[in-house]
């Protein structure tokens, strides 16, 4: 077997431009969500993350970045710099790059947008982000609505099991959109309050902004001292609704199994969930089912959505990169906006911050289309 | 009332493109949802979209909304009774 | 010939003209999109409502799935274990399209949901696993162009590992008046199967 490791990494987020100012962020209770009265032409109460702009520049202007970039390229170049400067990965062709993201420059096809339509194309987001860096492989460009984060560490994985890539670079990014926000407020799905996981009184979701990048390695001299090691993945359909989750959690339940097979453990080898957590009433009520079938639903849970909304594409990468924080530094991360437990199956959501020894955890993602995602992380040497 | 569950059957099957749907097979009573005409979680969503253009009916309670798209009948009875335009 | 590379089979929708291997399965009265999707939904005898409410992009995706799995419940080579890995240039721009211009629209406080969910390429691949009930791993890629040799470099290890014992490879491409199909069946019992993107690379073209 082939052992690959999620190695050096990177978020920008409305708490911060690097993952441990953010995971301290959130060790200090710190939200990055925030309460507005419109966005853009919405006229209504709103709450929601969003990279503060000052910081991107900052970051972007770090990276080099050259004038005429869309915003959420401006995101992924910046993100993907700073990885590949602390890790040092060659860009040649033993090295690949993976781009998810659910609608990538979308406000591109507004008409109040400074750029053309066809910078929409995901395809131009993908020449954009490789032009910068000059990257010689053409990118791989993952769309699987809110799993594509994770989904595509499970793709690195593959690609260097399979020996096409020996490093893969990983990114993923959404922003936030006029287009998005109207669209999940047409499905009555957007809570003007800070969201509530799993909670009796969770009323649905917010949405986020973010970027998340990481390197993903098979070679011993590239692992960052935080390395994880991608212990197993699967991801499977629910064959039962576009939009709607399973009732009986059925895909996600399937990818969490394969997932622990792969890695070759039990529920008992397992001590944290980072869980996925919309925080709308179906979402979470699917998850508690999925997890019970599982047997997990004595692992300690979180879902981060509290800390920075739904970031859609971004959100599997980024909570991974949480996650894994939590097990080096032996500390956990409440799930923000929980209460008492508002679902029909038992979960152990985590509700105060505190140390624990952990060596593996499970990272779950669901999406529109049926799609679920499940990685088995493990701590090396744990 | 006839002619406005009329107009309501028109609307919910060319703009749910039901088209496998006849109207003389729409009963005013047939349940819209599960085993009657078969709409689904989203159709309910546009139908909301719908009460709101067409007839100024703002339904923010999903599960209200179930209770409103039980049948044309139904339906009709409420625009009826909340329409402001 | 396809056959000893152990690709089950082929299928496309293009131009008019539906083909199933070497065969045309239905050629619609017009090459006009719309035409296209409603006579080979006809043709092929399906009954199936809810194809009638989704887009462009999730129809002949749709469509495409349902010739070369249709083909294979007959031949009864069609397996439950069939994973979904799909691309396309586009993503669903048409849906897209029609979503921004309803939010473009002074007049439209109105954006349409079911719309909106089809603003997502992956949607289609719920559509078929509903369809034909596959609890498997489905995927959608965005490429330049149509590339089976990257398709096949993702499908082959899930083959290999037997995580599926099928993976229907396609791409899917709707843009406006433009639209094109291609698809193909990868089977686990030939591990050449996934290998020969070349041959699959001229069938599209031709």
């Amino acid at each position: 077997m082939v052992d690959v490791r999620l190695s050096f990494s990177n978020t920008i987020t409305a708490l911060g431009a690097d993952v441990r100012s953010v995971f301290q962020a959130l060790s200090d209770g710190r939200t990055g969500l925030q309460k507005c009265s419109g966005w853009e032409r919405l006229d209504m109460p709103l709450c929601f993350s969003r990279i503060e702009d000052s910081l991107l520049q900052d970051r972007y202007h770090a990276a080099g970045g050259e004038p005429g970039k869309t915003r959420l390229e401006q995101m992924m170049i910046a993100s993907l710099h700073d990885v590949i400067q602390r890790s040092g990965v060659k860009l040649d062709a033993r090295t690949g790059l993976i781009i998810a993201t659910t609608k990538g420059n979308i406000d591109a096809l507004a008409k109040a947008s400074e750029f053309p339509a066809g910078r929409a194309e995901l395809v131009e987001l993908g020449e954009q982000v490789v032009s910068h860096f000059g990257i010689p492989n053409t990118p791989v460009i993952l769309s699987n609505a809110c799993v594509s984060g994770l989904l595509a560490l499970v793709v690195a994985k593959r690609f260097i099991e399979n020996g096409t890539y020996d490093h893969v670079l990983v990114t993923s990014g959404d922003l936030l959109s006029e287009f998005v926000l109207s669209g999940f407020n047409a499905f009555q799905a957007l809570s003007a309050e800070p969201c509530r996981p799993y909670c009796a009184h969770r009323k649905g979701i917010n949405l986020g902004e973010a970027v998340a990048s990481a390197l993903v390695t098979r070679d011993a001299s590239l692992f960052s001292d935080d390395n994880m090691r991608l212990a197993g993945a699967g991801s499977c359909n629910d064959a039962n609704h576009i939009s709607g989750p399973s009732r009986t959690g059925e895909g996600l339940f399937r990818s969490i199994n394969l997932a622990m097979q792969e890695a070759d453990v039990t529920p008992d080898d397992i001590q944290l969930i980072s869980a996925h957590g919309t925080a709308t009433l179906y979402n979470d009520e699917m998850e508690s089912i999925a997890f019970q079938r599982s047997g997990l639903s004595h692992v300690p849970l979180h879902s981060l959505k509290g800390y920075f909304g739904h970031c859609l594409g971004a959100a599997g990468l980024l909570e991974t990169l949480i996650a894994a924080q939590c097990l080096h530094q032996g500390r956990t991360i409440p799930s923000a906006g929980f209460a008492e437990l508002g679902v029909s199956q038992p979960l152990n959501v985590i509700t105060k911050a505190g140390d624990a020894e952990m060596h593996r955890f499970i990272k779950t993602a669901s999406g529109f289309g049926g799609c679920n995602t499940a990685v088995v992380f493990e701590r090396p040497g744990a | 009332m006839s002619d406005l569950k009329q107009e309501l059957k028109n609307k919910i099957i060319s703009q749910l493109n039901l088209e496998d749907v006849a109207i003389e097979d729409f009963e005013d009573s047939t349940p819209l949802f599960g085993e009657g005409v078969g709409l689904d979680s989203i159709d309910a969503l546009e139908l909301i979209v719908m009460m709101d253009k067409d007839y100024g009916i703002r339904l923010t309670d999903p599960k209200e909304g179930r209770k409103v798209f039980e049948s044309v009948d139904v339906m009709a009875a409420y625009i009826e009774e909340h329409r402001t335009k | 010939m396809m056959g000893e590379h152990g690709i089950q089979s082929w299928c496309s929708i293009s131009e008019g003209r539906v083909m199933l291997n070497e065969q045309l399965l239905h050629e619609a009265p017009s090459p006009d999109f719309r035409e296209v999707m409603r006579s080979t939904y006809k043709a092929l005898g399906i009954e199936h409502a809810k194809f009638h409410k989704m887009d462009p992009l999730s129809k002949l995706a749709f469509l495409t799935a349902e010739v070369i799995l249709g083909e294979a419940k007959r031949a009864g080579s069609f397996s439950q274990e069939t994973a979904l890995v799909f691309a396309n240039h586009s993503s669903c721009i048409d849906s897209d399209r029609k979503y921004q211009q309803s939010l473009d629209d002074p007049g439209n406080e109105w954006p349409s949901p079911a719309v909106f969910v089809y603003t997502l390429p992956n949607i289609c691949l719920g559509e078929i696993s509903i369809r034909h009930q596959l609890f498997t791993e489905s995927c959608f890629f965005i490429a330049k162009e149509f590339d089976p040799a990257t398709m096949n470099r993702y499908a082959d290890p899930l083959l290999q590992a037997g995580i599926a014992q099928q993976v229907l490879c396609a791409w899917v491409e709707k843009n406006d008046d433009h639209y094109t199909s291609f698809a193909y069946l990868l089977d686990r019992a030939d591990p050449g199967t996934a290998r020969d993107a070349m041959l699959l690379k001229t069938k599209k073209e031709q």
